[in-house]
């Protein structure tokens, strides 16, 4: 135990406040000082509006991915002890260690490559579902009867496969989430891991069912991290870069393709040079800390959550 | 018919093993049980809530198998070690709760909070929030948030593990008439021996997920018919003898010393003294003891003395004051002298 004011605390506080002004504090004052007289520029630029938007709507769509895929997952992880815990606890952490650039990768090689085994299998039940319906053509009245449900579901997965993920909204909702959601589990599970059970067991035996406990009991104490743990999942989506670059380079919304404000600025940078490059950095920044600090304000999240 | 029925209840957990574990408790009596820590008392009552589904057995409540039901549709109400007050809510919202998951209309609701309120005497707490309320004001709202939708069943785990010991002495009572006052059976997990005696009308000893014995209180607190029930219930002096039947009892042999009990038992048993149960004397005759003070320590009940006595150490609980080295005489009743043969 060291008492506050000694000295070996002291020199040890000045060492890491020295490093986090200089590593952390610094960059962000410059950049901000420097851009901020140019916001206004930057923001009449309608190209980086776009490049805004697309970015905060990928980012909000990862967000709630996070939020249903993660919710349950953190609840089994933090309540329960099971065989395979180890290895689910594994892959939650995978996407924090895997580079970037492979996480793209993988969405190219999982979604929009011929080894995509899930289409694939898609597209050879709906040939297979094709020759059925065409089988059935000499008998009138059952072709008649199953004709419309056998085209329907081929339209269905058909439909399914014709999704494109290479420089669409999808493939780049894919790849953030990818790597975002692990924030947003983490979050929650230790969030959860602070209700006491036994509260969960006395709503029970008091005649709730499961869902109503989670809404009545577990979710009153854990919605504010479940929130914060959604703006810290969304806030990493917006920043993601690497993915980006191999699965939607740019993204075709709304008629155009549009690049994400992370190529946006990397673009500017190297097109045009640094001055133009922290214009924008800074515009994204100042709007990126808005928004987070008017979400926090909003659901009145103090530290910690 | 027997409220509540525990059939061949079997549950394994990691490496402990629960059970197989039968037992009954009537309508409207208090039952205990009690075990040390670790003997599965608080997993038997989470099997009877239905947090816990039995690897075998089944939980009948009112003649009805309930093994496979969940925790809220057993009609049972459940107060945890620690009371699990629902902290985001006033003691009001947390008695109401029950009624509420219910559908009951909000007046009636607010007539029946009041009631309960009243007889536990915490109205003036129903618009607190939990945090802050005292051990035994927190038990209190636990017990009113659990009655409040009229269980078949209460548990209770450790409910006075957390309170000083005035509070658990004023708390006593309330439990006591709970079963009659409110229709019910109440099931109390303790390691406690003295609240288990002043509170069971039955009571169920249970050591490594095992039941060693159950009975009315009186029976197994003076009469245990097993040797960890003995060591449990505050026999201090067990000491390995020799029986042999005689007239009216028997009489045995400890250490160079012969004592006669008025149960007949013969062969190899445990001599089970409770320290309270022997006077000291001036007089000679049937069951005196004349030994020397080893060594003496205050008590609640009175002085704690350790006397050597035939090559045999006795465990005591006298009220005069004595030093080590005096010499001292004790006499118990055969009636007192209780024998568990040995296996």
């Amino acid at each position: 135990m060291v008492y506050a004011g000694e000295l070996p605390l002291r020199v040890a506080l000045a060492v890491s406040i020295l490093i986090l002004l200089l590593l952390i504090v610094y960059p962000i004052v410059l950049l901000i000082t420097l851009g901020s007289a140019q916001l206004a520029s930057a923001l009449s630029v309608s190209s980086f509006i776009e490049a805004i938007e697309v970015t905060v709507i990928m980012s909000t769509l990862s967000a709630l991915v996070a939020i249903v895929m993660g919710t349950p997952l953190a609840y089994l992880l933090a309540r329960y002890e099971f065989r395979f815990k180890q290895i689910l606890d594994s892959i939650i952490d995978i996407p924090i260690m895997v580079p970037h650039i492979i996480v793209g990768i993988m969405i190219v090689l999982a979604f929009a490559s011929r080894y995509n085994i899930i289409f694939n299998t898609l597209n050879l039940i709906a040939h297979k579902l094709m020759l059925i319906d065409a089988a059935l053509s000499r008998y009138g009245l059952l072709h008649a009867l199953l004709s419309p449900v056998v085209n329907a579901l081929v339209n269905l997965l058909t439909g399914i496969t014709g999704i494109r993920f290479v420089n669409t909204l999808w493939g780049a909702v894919a790849a953030v989430a990818f790597l975002s959601s692990t924030y947003y589990i983490r979050v929650v599970e230790a969030a959860i891991s602070m209700v006491n059970p036994e509260m969960e067991i006395v709503a029970r035996t008091l005649g709730a069912s499961p869902s109503r406990v989670f809404i009545s009991i577990t979710l009153p104490k854990v919605w504010k991290a479940m929130a914060n743990g959604a703006l810290l999942s969304w806030a990493r989506s917006v920043s993601e870069a690497g993915a980006l670059f191999i699965v939607a380079y740019s993204i075709y919304f709304n008629g155009n393709y549009i690049y994400p404000a992370s190529v946006y600025i990397y673009e500017s940078y190297v097109g045009v040079g640094l001055a133009n490059a922290v214009k924008y950095s800074a515009a994204l920044l100042i709007i990126v800390l808005i928004i987070f600090v008017a979400y926090r304000v909003a659901l009145g999240i103090k530290r910690g959550g | 018919m027997d409220a509540v029925r525990l059939i061949n209840i079997e549950l394994r957990i990691g490496s402990f093993k629960l059970g197989p574990l039968s037992t009954s408790m009537a309508n409207r009596t208090y039952n205990v049980i009690m075990g040390p820590t670790g003997s599965g008392k608080s997993t038997l009552l989470k099997v009877i809530a239905g947090a816990y589904r039995p690897n075998s057995g089944s939980v009948i409540v009112d003649g009805v198998d309930v093994t496979n039901k969940p925790p809220e549709l057993r009609g049972i109400a459940y107060v945890p070690q620690g009371y699990a007050l629902f902290d985001h809510m006033t003691v009001y919202g947390n008695i109401e709760y029950g009624l509420k998951v219910r559908g009951m209309p909000k007046s009636i609701r607010a007539r029946e909070v009041y009631r309960i309120a009243e007889d536990l005497g915490i109205v003036n707490l129903l618009n607190r929030k939990v945090n802050g309320l005292s051990g035994g004001e927190s038990q209190k709202v636990a017990l009113a948030r659990a009655l409040i939708v009229r269980p078949r069943v209460l548990l209770l785990d450790e409910p006075m593990s957390m309170m000083d010991v005035s509070t658990r002495e004023s708390l006593i009572p309330i439990l006591r008439e709970i079963p009659r006052k409110y229709d019910t059976v109440v099931i109390h997990v303790t390691h406690d021996r003295d609240e288990a005696y002043a509170l069971a009308d039955k009571v169920i000893i249970i050591n490594n997920g095992q039941l060693i014995e159950e009975g009315e209180p009186e029976e197994v607190f003076t009469r245990p018919k097993r040797l960890f029930t003995a060591q449990f219930v505050g026999f201090t002096n067990i000491i390995p003898a020799k029986a042999v039947k005689t007239q009216g009892g028997s009489m045995v042999h400890v250490g160079d010393l012969t004592l006669h009990s008025s149960e007949g038992v013969e062969g190899n048993v445990y001599v089970c003294i409770r320290p309270e149960w022997f006077n000291v004397t001036d007089e000679g005759g049937l069951n005196v003891i004349e030994g020397t003070v080893l060594d003496v320590e205050r008590g609640r009940m009175g002085y704690r003395v350790r006397v050597s006595a035939g090559g045999v150490t006795f465990n005591t609980v006298v009220q005069s004051k004595l030093s080590s080295g005096d010499v001292v005489k004790l006499s118990i009743p055969p009636d007192m002298v209780h024998l568990i043969p040995a296996y």
